[in-house]
This record gives structure tokens, sequence and C-alpha cells, in this order.
């Protein structure tokens, strides 16, 4: 029952996303103003820098990010802790690319609608 | 050297022809060099000689307002072109004039016109909506005629009185009030007339505009029916005293209908007549706003000539003006280049005299800078302007102030955000200086952009140092220390201690190449480590800071020609500050590279090394008896308790130089002269001798004419100056520990801030750990900015400005001048565009 309902429901979902993100491409009016839309392409930008760094750091095991990791507070197996180790090490460079992704997509929408704010103000 | 010394200024006469006099006086200020004095300080604003003009530039400044103001209400855009027009001719003053009034004139008559057109066009509006409603009421008067002669008949008593009054003697008047006045109307009628009026009442639903506010105000017609005169006149007083419009309505419904129609075409012709003047009035606004900017320029221009040619002097002939003015000396050609430029341009044959004039005043500072070196010169400005030709901080200022600011600020990470902030706006200087935004932060961030701009960038050097990135640190080189412990140890330890001796194997053996080694990072003793370091460096560039602030001293003794001072002054000043501060950081260098862990005997080892601050302490009290702890010895090297004794002797014993060097000396000095004067009037008399015995006991061989000429104002002043270096020496060098200080609450605070927001979004290992790190970063970005970047930012910078001004500066600078401000159009349009 389920495996037939979750199909139609993840559909109707991804209708509903498509026909929003058309809608809101095709919105004339930008819905965030000049200073918004800048301070966000400004974030967007030093977000992705960073959080890539970030990655690349967490993904070749740097002792620096170290205190960053999610380990348990004592190990008795010493394979046990390594596997943790590179375990998170692995995950939370994944975790930095993922939020760069989402930040490249903002700043995709950030530039879009400042170019649209800059393009409003030519028109008198 | 340009900004070593302030430039030579000297006071100058101009002696102008008066036709030429205001052609140079524009030329001058196009120029800006020249600083002109007020030769007439007695006379009252209204009694100059130029007062006339500048009464007509008041009232053409004053046209040129209502103009503006008219042309902003229209909502025109005023176009401002950026570009510098000439200051007029004289002859030009006037046509602008005529040009202003025909302006003002024409405006005002469209004005008052469209108000009278607007007037008449309510009075026509309101009686067609008169003549609409009262339609109705007529109607209804006429079926109370129809009652009323029914009844008559039936009220035999009153059959004479009726039969004078007429039917239609029931008059009436219409008219238009407010809607908010219509129920207190209303009352008011039925009370003075004892309820003997008939009123009726319609709205109007359209809104009328009112011809003098322009607002929008809705209003209702009223008839009101009553019988008799003297209900009549009262009818009139109550309606004029609520303000209510009365207009003539015929009786019939022919007329009535006839005058509608007279009414309609009327309305039509007058909104046709309003377009028009509308449309004049926009043409005329449109065509002045294209020259308003430039008018205003000009006449600011004009003004300014004018306000300096009332400064000027009348010569006895009347036939030229006399002018005193402070002018460098370097810029004595271009100044005689553009008089002669203006003598051509006026059309005078007469060429302008410029003569030098000895004089005791002193001059004012002035400090040729560019738009680089300007910032760093209104810092030092701000605290005191240099005296004239002393020795200008601000050429120094450049690199020690970024560099201090830096060792406060020492974080990579926020440094390039600082730099990289500053960088867009050095690009973009152009656009963004067009852009004449008004907001105060911005104007004073604009203008230390160029200081930003190094700070920044010497924060970066100073992060990288200190091995700080955003409180991560980076392992560039390969960190010199390695873990050479065992995997038992590892288990069953808490915590290890790496000590860098060669036998235990944590350390290669060579340093890491540059800044501090990225294992500190990580270690549980950091910030003992660094606070060690810290502090140490700290001392050593305060106590560099302030003997090389010392050491300018001498150049101005050299040139103010005190060179006796640099006996007396200087050297106990020097030697002070080195026997004793100096002495404290040759200790912390030797302490740094004598001990070291591994040494195989143990005095040097690290835990021997004796603490610097207990070494000074008692070096100061003389108390050389402490027992050293097991295996230690007390001191650094052989024969330090012999050169600390002596050194401290000296050091006291330079004080009283200090404080008595300079009022002997001084005392000499005046015997001396008195001996001098004594033996000229002994010799007898010689030309030029009486002069030579005015001269002599004036000039105590000093310049600038503002030495105390008494030995007890000496002996004060000097006395005040010793305490001030003595214990300013001990003080300022302790309070150059805020560079260890505020670099620790930096680091701190970035480290917790990383801990505390931006680990959170870290710890989730699942996808959705990257969706919440997406947020999480924002916040950390935004707390980033706005805590670290600019509120230690600002907290470092006014640190790093007081060690300059109070640390820095009290070694050697004066700071008892005023600032060369010349006459220069640039900064009278500057200024002026602010206080509009």
């Amino acid at each position: 029952m389920t495996i037939g309902i979750t199909p139609s429901l993840t559909s109707s979902y991804t209708d509903c996303l498509l026909i929003c993100l058309s809608v809101l491409l095709q919105e004339k009016m930008p819905f965030c103003g000049p200073k918004c839309s800048l301070c966000c392409t400004i974030v967007s930008i030093w977000g992705i820098v960073q959080l890539v760094l970030m990655g690349v750091f967490f993904y070749t095991h740097s002792v620096a990010l170290a205190e960053d990791l999610t380990l348990k507070e004592h190990y008795d197996d010493l394979n046990e802790f390594y596997k943790d180790v590179n375990a998170s090490y692995e995950q939370n460079a994944y975790n930095c690319w993922i939020a760069a992704f989402i930040y490249l997509v903002t700043l995709c929408v950030s530039v879009h609608q400042f170019w649209l704010n800059n393009r409003v103000s030519y028109q008198v | 050297m340009p900004l070593f010394r302030s430039e030579e200024m000297t006071l100058c006469q101009l002696f102008l022809q008066s036709e030429a006099a205001y052609a140079c006086v524009a030329e001058l200020g196009e120029l800006g060099l020249a600083q002109f004095r007020d030769l007439n300080p007695d006379v009252s604003a209204f009694q100059r000689k130029f007062v006339n003009e500048v009464r007509r530039c008041d009232e053409m400044e004053r046209k040129l307002r209502y103009l503006e103001k008219e042309i902003k209400r229209d909502d025109i855009p005023i176009l401002d072109t950026g570009e510098n027009p000439e200051a007029p001719q004289p002859r030009e003053m006037i046509d602008l004039e005529a040009a202003f009034e025909k302006l003002e004139n024409e405006l005002r008559e469209v004005n008052q016109n469209s108000e009278a057109l607007k007037k008449n066009f309510l009075e026509l509006t309101e009686l067609k909506h008169i003549l609409r409603k009262t339609q109705t009421f007529f109607d209804e008067r006429e079926s109370l005629m129809e009652t009323e002669s029914m009844t008559r008949a039936l009220i035999p008593e009153d059959v004479t009185s009726r039969q004078v009054v007429a039917p239609h003697n029931l008059g009436f008047v219409a008219g238009v009030i407010l809607r908010e006045r219509l129920p207190a109307f209303e009352r008011m009628l039925w009370r003075a007339c004892r309820g003997n009026v008939f009123l009726r009442q319609a709205e109007i639903d359209a809104a009328l505009e009112d011809p003098v506010t322009g607002d929008q105000v809705y209003k209702s017609v009223f008839i009101i029916f009553f019988q008799g005169d003297q209900l009549k006149t009262r009818v009139k007083k109550i309606c004029e005293g609520f303000r209510a419009t009365l207009y003539p309505c015929p009786e019939t419904p022919a007329e009535r209908r006839e005058m509608a129609i007279g009414v309609m075409t009327r309305i039509e012709d007058l909104n046709t007549v309003l377009g028009q003047t509308q449309d004049h009035r926009h043409r005329v606004l449109v065509a002045a706003a294209k020259n308003i900017k430039n008018w205003f320029v000009k006449v600011r221009k004009i003004k300014s000539i004018y306000h300096t040619l009332n400064l000027f002097n009348l010569d006895v002939t009347q036939k030229c003006l006399i002018a005193e003015c402070w002018i460098p000396v370097t810029d004595m050609e271009t100044i005689q280049m553009s008089l002669r430029r203006g003598t051509e341009r006026s059309g005078s044959s007469v060429p302008p005299i410029l003569n030098r004039m000895m004089t005791r005043e002193v001059p004012p500072t002035y400090n040729r800078t560019n738009k680089f070196t300007a910032g760093f010169q209104n810092l030092v400005d701000a605290y005191g302007v240099a005296t004239y030709r002393e020795v200008n901080p601000a050429s120094f200022t450049i690199v020690s102030f970024p560099f201090l600011f830096s060792m406060m600020f020492g974080d990579a990470g926020h440094g390039l955000l600082m730099t990289l902030f500053a960088l867009w706006m050095v690009i973009k200087e152009k656009p963004l200086a067009a852009k004449k935004i008004q907001s105060e932060i911005w104007v004073i961030c604009f203008a230390g952009r160029y200081i930003m701009l190094l700070m920044g960038v010497f924060s970066i050097y100073a992060g990288f140092i200190y091995n700080d990135v955003f409180s991560k640190g980076v392992n560039i080189f390969g960190s010199g220390y390695k873990v050479n412990l065992t995997d038992e140890e590892l288990k069953h330890h808490h915590s290890a201690m790496l000590v860098p001796d060669e036998a235990n194997g944590h350390y290669r053996q060579t340093p890491y190449p540059f800044g501090v080694d990225p294992i500190w990072m990580m270690a549980e003793n950091k910030i003992p480590y660094l606070n060690a370091y810290k502090m140490k460096i700290s001392i050593i560039f305060g106590v560099v800071h302030m003997g090389f602030g010392v050491i300018l001293g001498i150049w101005n003794h050299r040139y103010f020609g005190r060179s006796m001072n640099i006996l007396v002054e200087f050297i106990p000043q020097i030697i002070f500050l080195v026997f004793l501060f100096g002495y404290l950081c040759i200790l912390m260098f030797i302490k740094w590279t004598k001990y070291y862990a591994g040494a195989e005997d143990q005095t040097l080892t690290p835990g021997c090394a004796p603490s610097i601050l207990i070494t000074f302490i008692g070096m100061v009290l003389f108390k050389y008896d402490t027992v050293p702890l097991d295996g230690c010895d007390n001191y650094m090297y052989p024969g330090q308790v012999t050169l600390q004794k002596v050194m401290i002797i000296v050091a006291v014993l330079v004080v009283p130089i200090l404080l008595f060097g300079k009022p002997i000396l001084f005392k000499i000095e005046m015997n001396k002269s008195k001996n001098h004067a004594a033996l000229h009037n002994q010799n007898g008399t010689a030309e030029g001798e009486d002069v030579e015995v005015a001269g002599v006991p004036q000039t105590d061989g000093h310049e600038g004419g503002d030495e105390p000429h008494e030995f007890s104002d000496v002996m004060i002043h000097q006395a005040i100056h010793t305490i001030e270096y003595v214990l300013g020496s001990v003080s300022h060098t302790a309070s150059y520990l805020r560079l260890w200080a505020l670099s620790l609450a930096h680091s701190q605070l970035s480290e917790v801030l990383w801990l505390m927001v931006l680990r959170k979004g870290l710890m989730f290992q699942d996808w959705y750990g990257g969706v919440l790190l997406y947020f999480i970063f924002a916040a950390w970005a935004a707390l980033t900015v706005s805590i670290l970047v600019l509120m230690e930012g600002l907290s470092a910078f006014l640190h790093t400005l007081r060690l300059h001004w109070v640390e820095f500066q009290s070694k050697f600078y004066a700071g008892a001048g005023y600032l060369f401000v010349p006459f220069s159009f640039e900064n009278i349009m500057e200024v002026q565009p602010g206080e509009e």
C-alpha cells in the first residue's frame, strides 16, 4: 500500500516544485531588494569559497580540523578509533560540499535578483 | 623630503590693481595655495567695501534656492554633470542676475495665475454641483407650497396677515460647505433662527481640490429656505461664519438649465487653460534644471571671491588693493604665474606685485599630501596640528599605524575580509566619490580607505605570523613537532607532553620556518605559550617605538637651533629609556636564545630560566639575595649584578641632568646676554647699534617666539617635562601591553565563535548536516563580520591611535601649530553641499 502511494506523492511533490521554480524564474519583480540581493551574493561567494576549501581540508584529513570531528568520549580499540576518525572526516567533507552547492544555488538566485533590480531601475 | 616637515611658509604682501583684483583672486581660488589674512578685523560686515556685491550674490542665491524648490516640487531630476565652471567675470554677474530675475518672475506669475485659475475652477465646479442637486430641493418646495395654500383656507384668524404674505416670498440661499462642518452648521441655524428655517443638503461625491493647500476635500451642497429679510441676514451671517460659499441660484428650472450649460462650457475652457499653464511651468522648470547646478557653483565662487576681496585693504590712492597672505615658499613661481594670468584676463596693464614680508608671527602648518597620505595626516592632525616646521609624525605613521594595528588584529581571514573591502573602495574610488553619499559613517570610512587597505594587508601578514586564519592554524611547511608515542601510551594517557629535546624524538630539531608552529593550535598550553611570546614582543616593539620618538627629537632640536638641548634633553632621555627598558628587551632576547629543552647543563633548561619581571624588580630595588631554585642560577650572564647596579645608578643620575640642565643653560645665556648688552652700552654708540641693543635681549637664541622668558617659567616647564617623561616611560611601556591583550581577546573571540557556532553545524553526520551547515555558516559569517571585523577592528584602530597619540608623540611632538587653510574653490564647493 505504502509503496503504491509514495511514488505518486513524490511525483506530485516534484510537480509542485517545478511549478514554483517556473513561476519564480518568470517572475519579473524581484522579491529581494538591491541591498538584500547584494548581501546574499557576497555571503554566497564567501560561503562557496570557504566551504569548498574546508571540504578539501576535511577530505585530506588535516590535523588542524581534528577538533571539529564527532567522536565518542572514549575508545577501547584503536582501529575503531581510526575508522571513526576517517568516517567523520569524510562525512564532514561531504557536508561542507553539500552546503557549498546550496550556496551556489543561492548565488545564482541572488545574482538573478540583483540583475533584475538593476534592470528595473533603468526603466523609468 | 616631502612629509618630514611642514612646508616653509612666507608672509607676502600683494598689490593688486582694482580692475585686476577680481580676476587675480579668482585665479588664486582655483589654485588654492594662498591663505589670506583679514586686514580689516575691526570693520563690521556691513561696512566692508564689497558688501553690495555680497548682497547681490545672496539675492541670487535666494532666487536659485526658490527655483530649486520649485523644481523639486515637480519631481524634475536635476542634472549633475560634476563639471567645474570658472568663476564668471563681474560683467557676467549682471547677466546672471537678469536671467535669475526673469526666471523667478515668470515662475511667480505662473504660480499666481494657476492659483487664481484653480480658485475659479473650484467655484465653477461647486456651482455645477449646486445646480444639479438643487433640482430635488425645489421639487420638494413646490409640494410644500401647495400644502401651504391648502392649509391657508383652514385658518380663518390669520387670514389678513396671511394675505399680505405672497406664496413665493419663501426665500432661499444655496451654497457649498465642508462636510465636517455640516452638523454644527445645521444646529447653529436651528438655534439662531428658532427653527424657522429649512435646510436641505446633499453630498458631493467627487472630492474637490482646495486651491491654496492642494488637498482633496469633501463638500456638501445645501439650500436654506426662509421667510423674511431678517432671517435672510441671519442666515447669511451664519454662512459666513462657517465659511460656506453662497452661490446665486436662479429660481426657475429653465434658467437653471441655461446656467448649467454655461457653467459646463466655462469649466471646459478653464481646464484647457490650466493644462496649458502647467505645461508652460513644466517647460520653464525643465530648462532651468539643466543649468541650476552650474549656476549654484558660479554664484558661490563669486560670493567667495567678494568675501576674500573684503579682507583686503584699500590703498591711499584708492587705485589698488593690498592683501596679506601666507604662501608656501616653493609655490611662489606658480602664484606669480597665476597672478599674471589673472591680470591678462582682466585686461589690466599694471602687473601685480608680490613681495615677501619678514614677520615674527608663527606661520601656519602646511603639509602637502596626496590622496594616500592625506588620511594619515588627518589622523595626526586630529590630536594636534604640528608646530611650524616641526618633524611630522605622519610619514612614519604610514607604516607604524598599520603595523601596530595588525599586531592586535592578527588574523589572516579577517585581514583578508578587510583588505577586500578596502580594495573595492580604492579601485572604485572615482565612481564612489562622484555619488556624494551623505551618510557620515560612509564618509569617514571612505576617507580612510588607504589606511584600511594597509591595515588589512598588514593583518594578513600578522595572521600568518600568529598562524591564525579564522581561529584555525594552517600547516604550510610541515610542523616541527611529530608525535613519537607508542599505541600503548596513546591508549592509556589522556594527554601527553611533547618535550622538544633530542632524546624524546617529538621534535625535528628544526623550527617551523615562518610563524608560529601549527601544532600550538592543538596544544592545551597554547595560551600560556602565546602569552609569553606576545607580551615580550609587545614590550620590545613598544620600547622601539618610544625610542624612535625620542630620537626624532634630535631633528627638532637641531632645526630650531637648540643644539644644546641634544646634550641636556636627548642624551638623558635616551639613556634613561635604554638603560632601563632597553635592558629589559635585551634580557628578553637573552632568555629566548639561551635556554632550550634538552640542555645538558641543568641551568640552561627552560625550567631554570629566571623570570624577567622579577629580575627587573630586583634590579630597581637592589634586591639580589633571592634563593634560586634547585640546580638553577638566578642570573643569565656573568657580571649581571654589577652591570645592573651600574645601569640603575646611571639611569637615576641622568634624571637631575634632565631636570636642571636646560634651566641652568638658560640662566647662563641670560647672564651672557646681559653682559653683552652692558658691554655695548659702555663702548658708545654706532649706527645700527640701537637696533642691536634692542634686538639682543629679545632673542634668546630661540625662534618661534613662544619660549618663556623667565627663569622660573623654564624651571617649572622643565620639571613638568621631566616628571612626565620619567613616570611616562614606565606607564607607557606597560601601556604597550595592550598589543598583547587585544590580540589575545581577538583570537579567543574568534575561537569561541568557531566553537560555539560553526562546530554545531559540523556535528551532524547525516546528509542533512550539509543543509544545517548552510544556515549556520550564514550566521557565523554575519557574526564574524559584525563582531570580529567591525567591532574588534574599530577597537584595535582606537587603541593604535592612542598608542600613537600618547605614547609615541609625547616623546617629541609639540603640536601647537594651526592649520593652513588656503582660499580654494575646491574646499568651498565641498563644504557647501553638506551645509545645504
